[in-house]
């Protein structure tokens, strides 16, 4: 499924490390890198709460396009 | 009702596509084995397969102790290799770059895998050299030497495997300090899944089904070799009890915990 995102640079922005962002919202940093390479989509759930910590709309952070 | 109908037409659709290559397949098999049966016999009439049997106990009886140190003492040093080159090149890692702890992580992996094929192969050879009365006969220079390389070998695997395991679990640990759960805990694994995310816990499902389906092919494999195996040395109904027993524990207990999950799922 291709799902866009823009996790790195949102997260560059508040200047926390993968590990840092994976405490944050309960995952691990290996999960953060996979979605940031896009190898994984988040569930709604974690994509909720990863919004919720740059207090942005999920649409902002991910995006989705038909192939 | 024309969703269903729509359905059942893909369905014998797809049944009759693949049905064709499925009956070729199946009635060359039954070939194959008329075949290898015809072999088998022939080879069971006019080899003195008694005479192979023997020099694979002698051989196993004299040195099958040998070969368990020496497996054990090979590949655990490339086990304990394998962690030192993990645990450098996490030392390299800057907390960021994933290429590199991929590295760290490949190279733990190795190790992990190594421990659990050295005790499965040392205990595979730890039974060859009972069956083979290697430990036991105390007569020459292997009957004093082997029951020493026996029990060091097994006493030495034991300890070795679980210092490996536990060093690369905690180096794991240092990467992933969400990670729960002591290689010395009996709750180790459960402690460990509870700790996965959700990420995790897919690839965890996934390498599940790899395994099953791995599980599967080498069972079937093992069975059809034991049935011709038979055929010309009479071994008897345990290897193929044992094989089917182990093929029966796999299908039984991954398709009962799917149907497990599918039904938890349903609840909120």
């Amino acid at each position: 499924m291709p799902l866009n995102n823009r996790l790195k640079e949102f997260r560059a922005r508040i200047n926390v490390n993968q590990h840092e962002m994976g405490q944050l919202v309960g995952v691990s940093r290996q999960t953060i890198s996979q979605i940031e390479r896009g190898d994984y989509s988040p569930s709604v759930t974690l994509a909720l709460k990863i919004a919720k910590v740059f207090d942005a709309k999920v649409e902002d952070i991910f995006s989705y396009e038909e192939e | 009702m024309t969703n269903n109908t729509e359905n059942m037409t893909k369905i014998k659709k797809e049944n009759k596509k693949a049905g064709g290559l499925f009956i070729v397949i199946m009635i060359a098999a039954f070939f194959v084995g008329v075949i290898l049966g015809v072999v088998s016999g022939v080879i069971g009439d006019n080899f003195d397969v008694g005479m192979i049997a023997k020099g694979i106990y002698d051989f196993a009886r004299t040195y099958s102790p040998l070969m368990m140190a020496a497996f054990a003492l090979v590949f655990l040093t490339i086990g304990f290799i394998e962690y030192g080159k993990g645990k450098r090149v996490f030392k390299k890692w800057d907390g960021e770059d994933e290429d590199t702890i991929e590295k760290a992580e490949a190279h733990i992996s190795i190790a992990l895998m190594i421990s659990s094929v050295t005790t499965i192969v040392v205990y595979f050879l730890a039974g060859v050299s009972f069956t083979s009365d290697a430990v036991f006969n105390f007569n020459g220079f292997w009957g004093m030497i082997n029951p020493i390389l026996w029990f060091a070998s097994m006493l030495l695997t034991l300890v070795f495997v679980t210092v490996l395991q536990k060093k690369a679990v905690d180096l794991t640990k240092q990467i992933n300090p969400e990670k729960n759960g002591s290689v010395y805990d009996m709750k180790f694994q459960k402690k460990w899944e509870e700790s996965c995310d959700e990420a995790e816990l897919i690839q965890i499902g996934k390498a599940s089904r790899a395994s099953f389906k791995a599980v599967n092919s080498a069972c079937l494999t093992i069975w059809m070799a034991l049935f011709f195996i038979d055929m010309i040395w009479r071994i008897g109904i345990m290897p193929m009890v044992v094989v089917c027993v182990i093929w029966l524990v796999s299908a039984i207990s991954y398709y009962s915990a799917a149907a497990k999950l599918a039904k938890k799922s349903g609840k909120k």
